[in-house]
């Protein structure tokens, strides 16, 4: 009984949070094609305007249309996440392959490296990247991209260990499959459940990641739009103009916890 | 004894590691620290004996040893941005030194919030019987884990500084002028590092004292005819507890970082401030100095949580 209330709740987070992301998702899309006004065009005649009917999230300090801002945002962010979690999630997953089929002492060394990185909590490391890199878009995704090796690397690796002495790897083996061909196309379909809710966590880290690092000035540059940049931005403004900062702040809260509560509620499924 | 010696050994393996890499990283990156002391307009003659002064001519281990015993007499360098006076440029030890109690303050009473809130909130948390008051944590703490540190800390200043007026936003008195008014500014930055960490270990605690009451022990002590509260509180919560130390350990690198990104949110002259502004000025000696401090603060911490763990939980092998 109880084990079955679990189950419908959890699978209501898997419905809620898949829709929240797949809003995202359209979101995005239409930012990189068409937003109601330039994102960057100024007017100063229009400066500091409520949420109204022809601005839905009201206007910044320049009279920039804060809705057009935060779908380019949103698209920004979203295509940081997906590049990053594809950089991190490829890389990770081959290191994490061979190192766990493997083993050995390369495997050792690997690992310890990965322990240790792990331990950090990501926005520090990414700072760190960063501060030798530079500022700017290209190296927060690459930044971001290098920071999320070390976690896929470490779950496909225990996945590896668990899936390599099993019976269909001997029987394929004896089949006369080559050890990448058991790798890549035996075991590695296995492991997609778990590598999927790793690609969800990650979405959810690269998402705060990027913004905490506009937010902080040394992420997304300007002129390009940035929730993070633009919080920082309106932190300024906040007593004048508080519904600035708060179109930003809900997208990067409902962004994450659409990714929180999909990861949840794939891990149950 | 053994088991502290080989930890103590791996300690100082890892800090010599960190202390490489942070070095190494640090001579790859492009650009001339020469030029950018002197600008690029200065003379050969000025540039070749600064690259004499500042040990640039020497090999690369013998530029690591030198700056290593440096670092051990705690002399780090001296920052590109900053000036002590008109000819001469500030000494990173001096400028850190001048942050660092800022952000210690701040992490401090960031732990002390935790502790002190999520401990009772955790149990009431685990030892509770109502359905709605275990679904209201459970959404209060979702939602805590979800909002991002900086605008969480937007969020604190729009509603107690702006709305309710408990302080001034921005009105940072140093420790040394007003020693309470300091610790009063500094309750609200702490609070907003804290909340989402106390999110998280009231929540691990009420897993904790969930699990145990399902242990055997706890039959044996109903049976023998003690009361709920007294299983909770004299026996489930001493064993409950000691994940939690833990994991507290744990979240103090959390702390750490989440201090960075707070300090910028309420303008407090911190550590994270310091880095931030150094990084994107590119005053590479400071950002190297905070680098190698944060990260072995990370570590050392690591190791006396480890070192505590095995203290009050004998049976750890390992």
């Amino acid at each position: 009984m109880a084990e079955k209330r679990t189950k419908v709740k959890k699978n209501i987070y898997f419905r809620v949070g898949l829709g929240i992301t797949l809003f995202f998702v359209v979101l995005m899309f239409v930012g990189l094609i068409y937003t109601p006004y330039d994102p960057n065009a100024m007017n100063s005649s229009e400066k500091f305007l409520a949420p109204c009917l022809s601005h839905p999230m009201g206007t910044d300090n320049f009279g920039r249309d804060i809705f057009s801002r935060v779908l380019k945002g949103i698209s920004m962010t979203g295509l940081v996440a997906v590049s990053t979690v594809a950089i991190g999630g490829t890389i990770g997953t081959i290191i994490g392959a061979l190192t766990g089929f493997y083993g050995g002492i390369v495997d050792e060394i690997v690992m310890r490296i990965n322990d240790t990185l792990n331990g950090f909590p990501s926005i520090l490391l990414a700072l760190v990247i960063v501060s030798i890199l530079g500022p700017g878009k290209y190296n927060v995704i690459l930044a971001l991209g290098i920071l999320f090796i070390p976690s896929f690397a470490r779950i496909v690796r225990s996945e590896y260990i668990n899936y390599k002495n099993r019976d269909f790897v001997k029987s394929a083996r004896l089949m006369g499959a080559g050890s990448l061909r058991i790798i890549f196309l035996h075991i590695f379909p296995n492991i997609l459940p778990t590598l999927l809710v790793t690609i969800t966590i990650g979405f959810n880290n690269a998402v705060l990641a990027e913004a905490g690092l506009s937010y902080l000035g040394i992420g997304i540059q300007p002129p390009d739009a940035s929730l993070g940049s633009m919080l920082s931005d309106a932190q300024s403004y906040l007593f004048s103009a508080p519904w600035y900062a708060v179109m930003p702040g809900m997208t990067i809260v409902l962004f994450v916890l659409g990714f929180s509560l999909l990861s949840e509620g794939i891990c149950s499924k | 004894m053994k088991y502290i010696a080989k930890k103590l050994i791996t300690l100082i393996l890892t800090l010599f590691l960190i202390s490489v890499l942070v070095f190494l990283i640090f001579q790859v990156i492009p650009g001339d620290p020469v030029l950018s002391i002197l600008g690029t307009e200065a003379t050969e003659e000025k540039i070749e004996s600064l690259r004499e002064e500042l040990g640039l001519n020497a090999s690369l281990p013998e530029r690591y040893f030198d700056w290593l015993s440096g670092v051990m007499k705690g002399d780090l360098g001296r920052s590109y941005r900053y000036k002590e006076n008109l000819n001469e440029q500030m000494a990173v030890s001096r400028l850190v030194a001048g942050k660092l109690p800022v952000t210690l303050t701040l992490a401090g009473m960031s732990l002390l919030f935790i502790i002190v809130l999520s401990i009772p909130i955790g149990i009431l948390w685990g030892g509770t019987k109502h359905k709605w008051l275990d679904a209201l944590l459970n959404v209060l703490a979702q939602f805590s884990m979800s909002v991002p540190s900086f605008f969480l800390g937007i969020i604190v200043i729009y509603f107690f500084g702006l709305i309710m007026k408990w302080f001034t936003p921005g009105g940072y008195v140093s420790y040394k002028e007003d020693f309470s008014g300091y610790i009063q500014y500094m309750i609200f930055p702490a609070l907003t590092v804290a909340l989402p960490k106390v999110a998280m270990t009231a929540r691990f605690l009420r897993n904790s004292i969930i699990n145990q009451l399902n242990a055997d022990y706890v039959r044996t002590a109903y049976s023998k005819g003690a009361g709920r509260t007294r299983v909770l509180f004299l026996h489930v919560l001493k064993n409950a507890m000691i994940p939690v130390v833990t994991f507290i350990g744990v979240i103090a690198a959390e702390i750490a970082a989440g201090s960075i990104v707070v300090e910028q949110v309420f303008g407090l002259p911190g550590i994270g401030r310091l880095l931030v502004s150094s990084i994107s000025t590119r005053d590479y000696p400071v950002v190297q100095a905070l680098m190698l401090y944060i990260v072995s603060a990370v570590v050392i911490v690591y190791f006396l949580v480890d070192v505590l763990y095995r203290y009050i939980d004998p049976r750890v092998e390992e």
